[in-house]
């Protein structure tokens, strides 16, 4: 007992350096650190449990699933649409792409495909397929004669105006 | 319910994959694509030139009228910009010219070289000379640099006239092509036809004169339509001598090929008779 006492009236005469004082001031900001830190992850857990408790709510409720429904026609009805667009643009490039040949008399006007022939008496020949190629190349070369137009007006030299004098 | 949702989704994006995508045809689908989109540029620049021509008309007009310094400098200005709006216009048409030669059928690739290799050169003519516009300073500046537009595009109607006369002949050669190859392979059915002794297989002697007659009007009409084309070569060899107004030859030329073509829709309706005949029996 007297040795501790003495051990003590030691330790207060030590006389208290910068070093040491250092050292409990930063202790001390640990200490008060570790409690704030541990107040902090205190109240985010907290918070956390809170808010996975009304997700779990949220997620065992019937919207959620009326939400995914809707989403996915919104996707749907999303993809219809560009669908749509890519139509229309390719319906218009292929109007205007015709107006254009039309007009360079690369293409005539359309005319009515030819209904192939079928015999009521037909012959071993009826079904050669070289017959039927021959048959089907003529067909086309026939199509082509008809509707080919020679004359190329929009192909002609423009009107210009050169007898530019003042 | 991601399981049902998946085969819809995968239909969904291959449909409209399948409505948006550019079709990937031949070099030959490529070239008339890029033809069309010369020649619309080429309306547009038409187009533009008109304005600028009706603007030039009403500066000349107030210029002519007024005589005063500001109406002159206008005239100077709209001149100009009517001018340009013409090379430009001489520029993009020689532009389709050559676009059109690379879509035509039937053209010999000399010929297509041959006159592409002139129209470049034109093309590069006029580009030049509307740069030059720029540098005028006059109203007879303009004048005179107009005179010279015109000399040099008036001089090139027998090239203009020589492709437009070449697409059309190319298109008939072409029929022409493909009129033969079919004629020779009817010719070589009833040639293997006539050989055939089994029963069923074999025509009659009087089914193949027949056949025989059709074939011969066909072949004859052939022949006309050829002796049609061969006058072409004439008349194109006028062009280039500049022996006769070209305006006038391609009218020449457009009607000589369109013979030329109804002789032989005349031939293949024979031939298709002749087919009509093999697939029915007797």
């Amino acid at each position: 007992m007297q040795m501790t006492d003495k051990n003590i009236q030691n330790q207060q005469d030590i006389p208290q350096d910068s070093v040491s004082s250092d050292i409990k001031s930063l202790k001390a900001f640990f200490a008060k650190l570790s409690s704030k830190t541990r107040q902090v992850v205190e109240k985010a857990i907290r918070f956390a449990v809170r808010e996975l408790s009304f997700l779990k709510d949220f997620l065992a409720r019937k919207s959620l699933k009326k939400l995914i429904q809707a989403f996915s026609v919104l996707i749907v009805l999303l993809i219809l649409s560009l669908a749509g667009l890519g139509l229309f643009r390719n319906f218009q490039k292929a109007i205007k792409d015709d107006k254009a040949l039309k007009s360079s008399g690369q293409v005539d006007e359309k005319t009515p495909t030819p209904i192939s022939y079928v015999s009521d008496n037909p012959s071993v020949y009826a079904n050669d397929p070289f017959v039927l190629r021959i048959e089907e190349d003529l067909n086309i070369l026939t199509a082509e004669l008809t509707r080919a137009t020679l004359r190329e007006g929009e192909l002609l030299p423009p009107k210009l105006d050169f007898g530019v004098s003042f | 319910m991601a399981k049902s949702y998946l085969p819809i989704f995968a239909f969904l994006s291959l449909f409209s994959l399948l409505l948006i995508h550019k079709p990937l045809y031949a070099q030959k689908v490529n070239d008339e694509s890029f033809f069309r989109d010369v020649y619309n540029q080429y309306r547009q620049k038409v187009e533009e030139y008109n304005l600028r021509h009706e603007d030039y008309l009403l500066k000349r007009a107030q210029y002519l009228n007024f005589k005063t310094l500001t109406a002159q400098e206008n005239a100077l200005a709209s001149t100009k910009a009517m001018l340009q709006a013409r090379d430009d216009v001489v520029i993009w048409y020689f532009r389709v010219l050559k676009e059109s030669l690379k879509t035509s059928k039937g053209v010999s690739g000399s010929t297509i070289e041959r006159l592409t290799s002139i129209l470049d050169q034109e093309e590069a003519w006029f580009l030049g000379h509307r740069e030059l516009l720029t540098s005028a300073a006059t109203l007879e500046d303009l004048v005179k640099d107009s005179r010279e537009a015109e000399e040099r595009f008036r001089k090139n109607d027998p090239i203009i006239y020589e492709v437009l006369i070449s697409r059309a002949n190319g298109r008939v050669l072409d029929f022409t092509t493909r009129t033969d190859k079919i004629f020779e392979d009817i010719k070589a059915k009833l040639d293997e036809i006539r050989k055939d002794t089994r029963e069923k297989y074999s025509f009659s002697f009087k089914k193949l004169a027949l056949l025989d007659r059709w074939m011969l009007e066909s072949q004859n009409l052939i022949l006309r339509s050829k002796e049609k084309q061969s006058q072409i070569d004439g008349i194109i060899l006028d062009l280039t001598k500049a022996k006769t107004r070209s305006e006038a030859e391609y009218d020449i030329a457009i009607s000589t090929l369109t013979q030329s073509q109804l002789y032989l829709r005349d031939a293949t309706a024979f031939l298709e008779e002749v087919i009509r005949e093999i697939k029915t029996s007797e």
